[in-house]
């Protein structure tokens, strides 16, 4: 299989902080990637070196075979986390420019075809401005993929989305991933991560922490997760024998285990206590997963996130 | 290039398909010119209310005369000789009581200057005809609440004189129409220098109109400031909104920084060769309209356009390096300041410089950036005998100035517009311009 990203031992300071610290990635062609890893890990620093935007400080980027200049960048669609869009340029004339500069000369059906299909037809000649968020980050996803490149960049894609406008953007990227591209995407949120991903990555401190799989990952922490629904939403459970840590969220709670935690015994010491309406036991989830590495800190920042 | 021909095109719209872009270029020559139209009007619209003047004459004789040339006056001379409306004030003398005149007098006289009686009173001492050996004589004096600029206070002064110096050529036997005759004026006119014909021959100068050689030049050094600013400045806003918007980022994910700022830059110099039409051409139709289009020095044209270029590259440059650097607009105030008076600076000089254009002053100053390209075709405006070195050397010097200045904006340009946080110090900034 071909590679669409290789990275190797790349690192990038700002000043005296070390953003990226040797790290070593490979994304192969056609497949969904995920970026995940707290704020300020090294999300954003990495996908911009992998546009071309930053360059390492050393190591080596290859993009789709480029490994200097920016010669794949007419290949490579990129979604910002900030959106950014000139607020005064109407739709089509700001999708046509973004068109031209990754090299299509009439991008005009492309757009039309772009704009109905996200339901923005009738806002062809509005300016941006007049768009409401939603619409703006429908724009910009048009603007990153209508050049239809070959790898495509989504740093935070949906947040901020309502459900619709995310089903909506889900589907255009699934489309796109099925048309051939590499996708690439940074999220704060584990569930996507764990539905869209074929390949899950995680940064920390700048240093690659995961890389692999969901169920590679999952494999590594083993089946050491006891998921409970009760009916009673406040019963304390961190006393229960084995148990090391309580992810509470009333009537539904995840038990880390330890290894020789017997899933028996807490179950009947569980029945003694309260109604159990579900008891599974399995492997850790993502959201587990990424708290365990990054701590509660990053935790919480995840938590606001979804929030 | 042809990413930067996109990026070029895409700035060359939002520049002038803006309604500031179009206010403004509009706005700009009307603010310029309105003062002139605004100073014009203001002349024509006169008082014309009688002026009731009293003259305190010590000589017993003079009265007369200024009498006499006031009445002759109010006969023509404040009527327009085309419409025949009147454009002045009538002037009524008085003759006010003879001999010595006390400050009682002086007094009781502004009393009714001030209810609005009088509009000023002469006084002319008995003396006056007496010539002092060093030359200077008894001063007569004129009493107004608007003596400094006064038209009256100047008519009088010219009518006095007048009647004074007749008076003593007559007391010195000498016959003043005689001595009228003899001191016709001779004025001389102001030309340039002969030039050779495309046959060889002599080519006589054309006659110089004294107000458009002073300030033709000054109009095209405006135009040129004009240009500057209306190209240039947009530029503050556009990297400012990439910036903040991070806009930046996306383009930067398709065009590298060099790109995108030649891009920028190439786009604002078509912008300004449209301000450069649009005024040139309006210019030209005023000039063919008061028909001075054979004074408009058409064959600096050429010049002008190469310095518009270089000085919009300069200057686009540095507010591009601005518009990076900034979080707000209170952060460009203190950044603007220092670069406007680079801007405006040559208009501190240019009266100097359009006077004797070929002086040494004129020369090195318009030898200097970053006021090159606005002294030099003021200077080349003001006098066809620049030599060619120099406007060539001129050249040379801003297009030194302008690549140091766009090497160093772009250095700090793809720095700081990806950089979040405080405005950069000096000392940082100078780091970014040496290190990169």
């Amino acid at each position: 299989m071909n590679h669409a990203i290789e990275l190797e031992q790349v690192v990038k300071r700002f000043g005296s902080c070390l953003a990226v610290d040797h790290l070593d990635l490979v994304v192969p062609e056609g497949v969904i990637y995920g970026f995940i890893g707290p704020n300020g890990s090294g999300k954003t620093t990495t996908l911009r070196m992998i546009l071309r935007i930053l360059y390492p400080d050393s190591g080596r980027i290859t993009v789709l075979g480029c490994d200097g200049g920016s010669a794949a960048n007419d290949h490579v669609g990129y979604l910002p986390e900030e959106r950014g869009l000139y607020r005064k340029m109407r739709v089509r004339e700001l999708l046509r420019f973004f068109a031209q500069l990754k090299g299509m000369r009439r991008p005009g059906p492309e757009i039309d075809g772009w704009l109905e299909r996200f339901d923005l037809a009738r806002w062809a000649n509005e300016k941006v401005e007049t768009l409401s968020k939603g619409m703006a980050q429908k724009v910009q996803f048009i603007a990153a993929i209508v050049a239809r490149p070959r790898l495509l960049v989504l740093d935070e894609p949906f947040t901020g989305l309502d459900p619709v406008n995310m089903d909506v953007l889900r589907g255009a990227m699934q489309s796109a991933h099925q048309g051939g591209t590499t996708v690439i995407f940074s999220t704060h949120d584990m569930d996507v991560a764990e539905r869209l991903c074929d390949t899950i990555f995680m940064i920390y401190h700048g240093k690659k922490v995961l890389d692999g799989t969901l169920a590679a990952i999952q494999a590594q922490f083993g089946e050491d997760t006891i998921r409970i629904r009760t009916a009673d939403a406040d019963s304390p459970l961190s006393d229960l024998p084995g148990v090391l840590h309580v992810n509470d969220q009333r009537h539904y709670k995840e038990l880390r285990v330890s290894r020789d935690a017997d899933p028996r015994a807490i179950l009947q010491q569980l029945l003694g206590r309260t109604t159990v309406e579900h008891f599974e036991l399995a492997r850790p989830s993502l959201h587990d997963i990424f708290v365990r590495i990054a701590g509660a800190e990053a935790g919480s920042a995840e938590e606001a996130a979804n929030a | 290039m042809r990413k930067i021909l996109v990026i070029a095109n895409r700035e060359y719209w939002a520049m002038v398909a803006t309604k500031a872009f179009l206010i403004t270029l509009v706005l700009m020559p009307v603010m310029m010119g309105g003062s002139i139209v605004i100073q014009e009007s203001l002349r024509k619209r006169v008082n014309l209310d009688d002026r009731r003047m009293v003259v305190l004459d010590g000589t017993g004789v003079l009265f007369k005369s200024l009498a006499a040339a006031a009445e002759s006056r109010n006969q023509k001379a404040i009527f327009d000789p085309a419409s025949g409306a009147q454009i002045a004030s009538r002037y009524r003398l008085e003759q006010g009581p003879a001999g010595p005149v006390t400050d009682q007098e002086r007094l009781d006289l502004s009393v009714r200057i001030r209810r609005g009686e009088l509009f000023g009173f002469l006084e002319i001492p008995a003396v006056v005809f007496t010539v002092p050996a060093a030359g200077g004589g008894p001063n007569a004096r004129f009493y107004a609440q608007n003596m400094v600029f006064s038209e009256e206070r100047a008519w009088l002064q010219q009518t006095l004189n007048d009647a004074v110096r007749r008076h003593r050529l007559v007391q010195a036997h000498i016959d003043p129409q005689a001595v009228a005759r003899a001191s016709t004026w001779v004025p001389i006119d102001g030309l340039g220098l002969f030039a050779k014909s495309s046959g060889g021959r002599p080519k006589p100068p054309k006659p110089a109109n004294e107000m458009l050689t002073l300030f033709l030049p000054m109009g095209i050094m405006m135009l040129m400031f004009m240009v500057i600013m209306l190209a240039a400045l947009p530029m503050l806003e556009t990297v400012m909104e990439e910036r903040s918007l991070r806009i930046a980022e996306v383009l930067l994910g398709s065009v590298s920084p060099s790109q995108l700022m030649a891009g920028k830059l190439l786009g604002c110099v078509a912008g300004s060769l449209t301000v450069v039409v649009v005024y040139g051409l309006g210019g030209l139709g005023l000039a063919q309209y008061y028909g001075v289009l054979g004074m408009v020095p058409l064959g600096i044209l050429p010049w002008f356009l190469v310095y518009q270029a270089l000085a919009v590259l300069m200057f686009s440059s540095i507010f591009m390096a601005v518009g990076a650097c900034v979080n707000d607009r209170k952060e460009t105030q203190g950044l603007l300041i220092p670069i406007m008076l680079l801007i405006i600076f040559p208009m501190f000089v240019w009266l100097s410089v359009v006077q004797q254009p070929l002086g040494s002053f004129a020369t090195w100053i318009s030898l200097v950036p970053p006021g090159t390209a606005m002294l030099m075709v003021l200077r080349m405006a003001a006098s066809p005998d620049i030599p060619l070195w120099q406007p060539a050397a001129g050249a040379l010097i801003l297009l030194g100035a302008t690549g140091l200045c766009v090497f160093a904006a772009g250095r700090i340009f793809r720095i700081a517009i990806l950089a979040q946080g405080q405005l950069p110090k000096f000392k940082q900034l100078l780091r970014w311009v040496t290190s990169g």
